[in-house]
């Protein structure tokens, strides 16, 4: 028993003795990287939006995002992380947007791709043709022999992820500014019922109805809409979706961008009322 | 045996990589670079001299029923150290060695050297032991990185030696290529030690 | 249900642990001389790699987190994880001594297998959920246990042919490795 107790207190000590050592060192270390990171950060923005005089984080939707101001507290950009699915595995990229909705920088921060092959994504002067482009553009580049899928998924990647960057924070996200993101959705206090709600569309307005029963969404039936046939037919998978996951916090379709995201809003309006 | 044997046996005689081959993971992962290389055999080394000199000091007071997780706590606790420190002065290195810092904790080298040198030793011989043992590490860790980069990139610490007209044989800068150079070294190694009978 | 089969997929061919993230080389090389025992072995490590990431993000979330001790991650996991091997192997002592029997003997190697502690970290690093976090844990290991009753079935072969004196042991084991890393480079690009 004596034996055990002076076991229990020797490694009583060690444990504590280590947790303090490692207290002070992250203590010490933790202000040096807080302010390494905040420095890369600067650098970074300074670089996309030479007008840049602060920023600060911000989330809309579930995606936060720095958005930077200049000195008149004006909107000049936004740098989010962005991901796609590549040739071999993830590839995540940082995406930098300026107020004109013109993709001012792009970098690859993870990738693993075929060494010598597909791994040309990674490139200055690959991701440079990215540059310029903006809502409606084509996003396409260059292809590359032998790097066929890694570029595809570049080219799809970058256009998803700027439609869902730039639908959150072209207003410089300031729905992310209060603290509160999206106008909230909750079922909760939602009585069983048919609700309509109305949203603008990519050519009209989109008017639908969500049906709630058992506190969940059964059904969403479109009553009215304008849009052209085949972005229609591709916006309406959000539908589903919602229905599915039982929330608008879901992803906008790519290439129906406007109508599925018009979708999203409608049914929150239907049911904040 | 003497301090200074205990010094050189690690480098050559006992050379973790090329003699026991222990420590094998964050050999193959992190080696596509020589200056990789150097920066994981360093962040080892310093968290394998720590360990040994404090269980050195502690080994009359650890009881021998809980002698391991007390070893994994001090290791554990280097380690720790080593990663926040890499994290806040060299950050670089730290992105490239990544999930490879925390990991050493797992090293069986330095589990290995509390184990069976540093708990039954006088500290400076086990400060000895576990600069000898880091550096012999450290110095496999540089040659299959300076290979691979050699031939995967045409560089050894990103100093071109190949010339322009080299192609890069890229295989060697990605998995495949680690466990390729490394099965090639390690006959390379039993070849010139029979040579020079190191048996 | 995409997403789970990603995680799967790419876990057991894609980015293997041991053929392209190179966790778990010592047992690889250790184990791999017969099929049977890295059978035995590979079914050990999923059971633990399978357990620890269950416990190792309940820790991370609810105690780490809440608590900012983020930098104890480390020590805590790998306390963790020995504990919940010993924990395992007396278990299994008790409860089922056929079972110690094909299994038990390799429990003690896995504290130290960097596969387990490193899908883990991995889990918190990649973000996942409780249970994205097991799934790939199991899937890691599956991958894992793939890659080495492969080897084991080609290093059987091995014993009956000419090997040349000075690559005999690890060295052809190695190489050997490096082969079966590049035909599993060829599951690249199926997702």
């Amino acid at each position: 028993m004596k034996e055990m107790m002076r076991t229990g207190i020797i490694l009583m000590l060690i444990c504590a003795v280590a947790a303090a050592a490692l207290a002070y060192t992250n203590q010490v270390t933790s202000a040096i990287i807080a302010t390494r990171l905040h420095q890369e950060k600067v650098a970074q923005l300074a670089e996309l939006f030479p007008t840049l005089t602060n920023f600060e984080e911000r989330t809309v939707d579930g995606r936060s995002a720095t958005v930077a101001f200049d000195a008149e507290n004006k909107f000049v950009g936004v740098l989010a992380e962005g991901q796609t699915e590549g040739y071999g595995g993830p590839i995540s990229f940082n995406l930098g947007i300026n107020a004109a909705g013109e993709i001012v920088g792009l970098t690859v921060v993870a990738q693993t791709e075929t060494p010598g092959l597909g791994d040309i994504i990674k490139e200055t002067w690959f991701t440079e043709q990215f540059l310029g482009k903006k809502s409606g553009d084509a996003f396409t580049v260059d292809a590359v022999s032998g790097a066929t899928v890694s570029v595809r998924a570049m080219e799809r990647g970058v256009e998803k992820e700027y439609n869902e960057i730039w639908r959150r924070f072209s207003d410089g996200g300031a729905a992310g500014a209060e603290g509160t993101s999206a106008p909230a959705f909750s079922l909760e206090g939602v009585t069983d019922g048919t609700y309509a709600g109305t949203a603008p569309g990519f050519i009209g307005d989109i008017t639908l109805e969500v049906t709630v029963a058992g506190g969940k969404i059964t059904a969403i039936n479109v009553t009215e809409q304008q849009e052209t046939a085949d972005r229609w037919a591709d916006a309406q998978k959000v539908i589903e979706e919602i229905i599915a996951k039982q929330t608008v916090q879901v992803d906008t379709v790519s290439g129906a961008t406007v109508s599925s995201d018009a979708i999203i809003k409608a049914v929150q309006n239907a049911l904040a009322q | 045996m003497s301090v200074m044997s205990e010094f050189s046996k690690g480098i050559v005689k006992e050379n973790a990589i090329f003699r026991l081959v222990l420590g094998m993971c964050p050999a193959l992962a992190v080696t596509t670079k020589a200056e990789f290389g150097l920066g994981m055999g360093l962040a080892t080394t310093a968290v394998l001299v720590g360990s040994n000199v404090v269980i050195s000091l502690m080994r009359s007071i650890i009881p021998a029923k809980v002698r391991i997780p007390a070893f994994v706590i001090v290791i554990a606790t280097f380690v720790t150290m080593v990663d926040m420190l890499l994290n806040a002065y060299l950050p670089v290195l730290h992105g490239q060695l990544g999930i490879f810092v925390p990991l050493i904790v797992v090293n069986c080298i330095i589990l290995g050297r509390a184990e069976a040198f540093a708990s039954k030793a006088p500290v400076i011989h086990s400060l000895a032991d576990g600069i000898g043992i880091g550096l012999g590490f450290t110095l496999s860790l540089v040659l299959l990185g300076s290979v691979r980069e050699l031939l995967g990139a045409g560089t050894i610490f990103n100093v071109n030696l190949l010339g322009a007209a080299y192609e890069p044989f890229k295989v060697f800068g990605s998995p495949p290529g680690a466990f390729l150079a490394l099965g090639l070294l390690l006959a390379l190694v039993n070849m010139l030690s029979k040579k020079y009978k190191l048996e | 249900m995409g997403e789970i089969f990603a995680i799967i997929f790419g876990a057991i061919f894609i980015n293997n642990f041991v053929l392209s993230r190179f966790l778990g080389i010592c047992p690889f090389m250790g184990v791999s001389k017969k099929v049977e025992t890295s059978l035995g072995m590979g079914m050990a490590v999923t059971f633990v790699m399978g357990l620890a990431s269950f416990v190792t993000w309940l820790l991370e979330y609810y105690v780490l987190v809440p608590n900012q001790l983020e930098y104890l991650r480390t020590i805590v996991f790998i306390l963790v994880i020995a504990s919940l091997v010993q924990f395992v192997e007396l278990v299994i002592r008790k409860a089922s001594p056929t079972l110690y029997q094909s299994l038990g003997i390799f429990l003690p190697l896995i504290t130290t297998n960097c596969a387990v502690l490193g899908v883990a970290i991995l889990n918190i690093q990649l973000e996942y959920n409780l249970f994205e976090a097991v799934v790939f844990g199991v899937a890691a290991a599956v991958g894992f246990t793939l890659a080495l009753v492969i080897m084991a079935g080609i290093r059987e072969r091995l014993e009956l042919v000419f090997i040349p004196k000075h690559f005999q042991g690890v060295s052809i084991a190695m190489i050997i490795a490096g082969i079966l890393s590049l035909a599993f480079g060829g599951f690249k690009g199926m997702m």
